[in-house]
């Protein structure tokens, strides 16, 4: 299985690359803003004056302090939408997209299982979804020293990690339909609507009363729910887990699926 | 030709019961029966679309079958898929290789998953054999280099079966030779390959048994030299003199006979096809003066589309053209 994992991982190397060095930039230049900001009460005064929908979606944060500043602009919006894409991307590639460009007969000419195939590449997605996670989580800390930001590393990397298995739930949501049906674009579609569907549910709990005591089961809480200032202890790192074991259920419930059908082009 | 003996209890290397795969429309491959011995090298012909990458997916395990059973080795392709890829290798018809990384590392991740020994050594081995530089990314490398790599990955671990689809297409000929000594090694092994070709001249220089398939169904299945025996030759033969009487064309076996006009130089000629044993032709001709005489058996090649082109005459309704 761990042979799968690897070679899933090298092939996923250059995208890893250009994700994280991606994220990275767009969080410098965030900070390079900061120092404008840094201390300027008018700018929450003018967001007082913003419907409260829209305050919450940017997490009802301080933007003059540096955790409030990043909260509302990397993490309530852009972070989230961006893995919420790579978790369908990589996911729906993984199997069906591979399968439809013709490059599954190999892997699976080996005496290896077809389940075995699926778990090891979904287990490379995982850890190509923490990386992710993590590379970003480091930079944004790197490149917040640059302005003096004053942020632990802890509580950020915490944060973007736990954000980056929530999308991983996605991730295994697109693995189990591409492997139970072959079609990439289904299974990114599945992915992406549901994740999309699950953000915006989210940002709107907020608002909308039905909505709010849902909150706290949805994929995101545990890294966003706590806002510019939450805190991250045992609670958080089980939820983390509950989110990983998820993502990894999905996929496995797939593999009856995946074994009685065709596959190939 | 070698002939390998081995003891009855071992089942047959490939062995097909009632096997079907079909598709929504009703193409696919129809309810087949064959039986392939191990030691065997089976030659799997037949046009585009006939059914011969349908079996052979079908024979990996890729494709589930809509009715009968195929075992391979004892195994059963569907049910025992992964037993069945230990002793298989597999060369598929429209090969896709990861671009970016080396042949070196994809050979390096196949032996992982097999797990044998020497399994690197013999792929450095036939790298050799086919000139094929492992160190290229395989995104640098050409159609035919590509498919090196593909038959590097079906031979590397020297497997009981090889299922190969296409193995020379896009080769050279020297790297097609190479490729069938190959085979003809690994038979000489005791080794078993269904080679499924469009090559009918590789078949005809490696095979013991060929089957041709068309449009899902095995049409025939038989062993070469019976095959080639039953072929037809193409006669010619120019006289000194005036033509002979000859008897009918029937009692001599030929059909398509026709006379050419003689020229200044040289008498008429006769051309003709001749089917089955040349002896009452040439007692025929044992009186008469002959120039030239010349008779050519036909190519493998030629009778398969021969047997086509009637078979298409015959479903069209059309009468037969003559060659």
């Amino acid at each position: 299985m761990l042979e799968f994992t690897r070679s899933w991982l090298r092939g996923a190397r250059g995208s890893l690359l250009w994700w994280s060095v991606g994220l990275c930039a767009y969080a410098g230049m965030l900070w390079a803003f900061y120092p404008s900001l840094r201390g300027n009460t008018g700018i929450n005064d003018l967001l007082k004056s913003y419907p409260q929908s829209v305050r919450d979606l940017l997490g009802g944060a301080d933007l003059s302090t540096p955790g409030g500043y990043l909260f509302a602009e990397l993490f309530s919006f852009m972070l989230p939408l961006a893995w919420i894409v790579l978790a369908a991307l990589w996911g729906s590639r993984a199997i069906a997209g591979d399968e439809e460009a013709g490059r599954l007969e190999l892997p699976l000419a080996g005496p290896r299982s077809r389940g075995a195939l699926l778990a090891g590449r979904s287990v490379g997605v995982l850890l190509g979804m923490l990386t992710v996670g993590a590379v970003t989580g480091v930079g944004v800390w790197l490149l917040g020293l640059l302005v003096s930001s004053g942020l632990g590393l802890g509580p950020l990397l915490a944060r973007t990690v736990l954000l980056a298995l929530a999308c991983w739930v996605l991730a295994g949501l697109a693995l189990a339909v591409g492997a139970a049906t072959g079609r990439a674009g289904a299974a990114l579609g599945a992915s992406s609507a549901l994740g999309l569907a699950l953000f915006l549910m989210y940002s709107l709990g907020g608002q909308v009363a039905a909505l709010r005591d849902l909150r706290p089961l949805l994929p995101f809480w545990p890294a966003l729910g706590g806002g510019a200032l939450g805190t991250f202890g045992w609670p958080e790192a089980a939820r983390g887990l509950a989110l990983l074991g998820v993502g990894l259920a999905l996929p496995l419930l797939a593999i009856p699926l995946f074994n009685r059908r065709d596959v190939g082009k | 030709m070698t002939t390998h003996q081995f003891p009855a209890a071992l089942p047959p290397a490939i062995e097909l019961h009632g096997l079907s795969k079909l598709f929504r429309g009703g193409a696919g491959l129809h309810p087949l029966e064959l039986q392939i011995e191990r030691g065997e090298i089976f030659g799997f012909l037949g046009p585009n679309g006939a059914g011969k990458t349908t079996t052979l997916r079908t024979l990996m395990g890729f494709l589930r079958p809509t009715s009968g059973s195929a075992r391979v080795l004892g195994h059963d392709v569907w049910h025992e898929r992964e037993a069945v890829h230990a002793l298989v290798g597999y060369l598929p018809g429209e090969l896709t290789l990861p671009a970016a990384e080396t042949a070196a590392q994809v050979f390096g991740e196949a032996a992982r998953q097999r797990g044998a020994a020497g399994v690197v050594a013999n792929a450095k081995m036939l790298c050799e054999r086919l000139e094929l530089d492992p160190t290229r990314k395989i995104g640098t490398l050409s159609k035919g280099n590509k498919q090196k790599v593909g038959l590097v990955l079906a031979l590397m671990h020297a497997p009981e079966v090889l299922l190969l689809d296409e193995p020379t297409d896009g080769l050279d000929p020297l790297a097609q030779d190479t490729v069938l000594t190959l085979l003809q090694e690994a038979q000489a092994e005791g080794r078993t390959v269904l080679l499924s070709s469009h090559m009918l001249a590789e078949v005809e220089r490696v095979a013991q048994r060929v089957g041709i398939v068309r449009a899902g169904r095995l049409v025939r299945a038989e062993r070469l030299d019976h095959l080639i025996a039953g072929l037809p030759s193409h006669l010619t033969v120019t006289f000194r003199g005036p033509a002979p009487t000859l008897p009918s064309e029937s009692a001599l076996g030929l059909t398509d006979l026709y006379w050419q006009a003689p020229t200044v130089s040289q008498g008429p000629t006769l051309r003709a096809t001749l089917t089955g044993e040349p002896n009452p032709l040439l007692r025929a001709l044992a009186g008469a003066e002959v120039a030239y005489f010349r008779l050519e058996r036909a190519s493998l090649e030629e009778a398969f589309l021969n047997d086509y082109r009637s078979q298409n005459a015959v479903q069209s309704g059309q009468e037969e053209p003559h060659a």
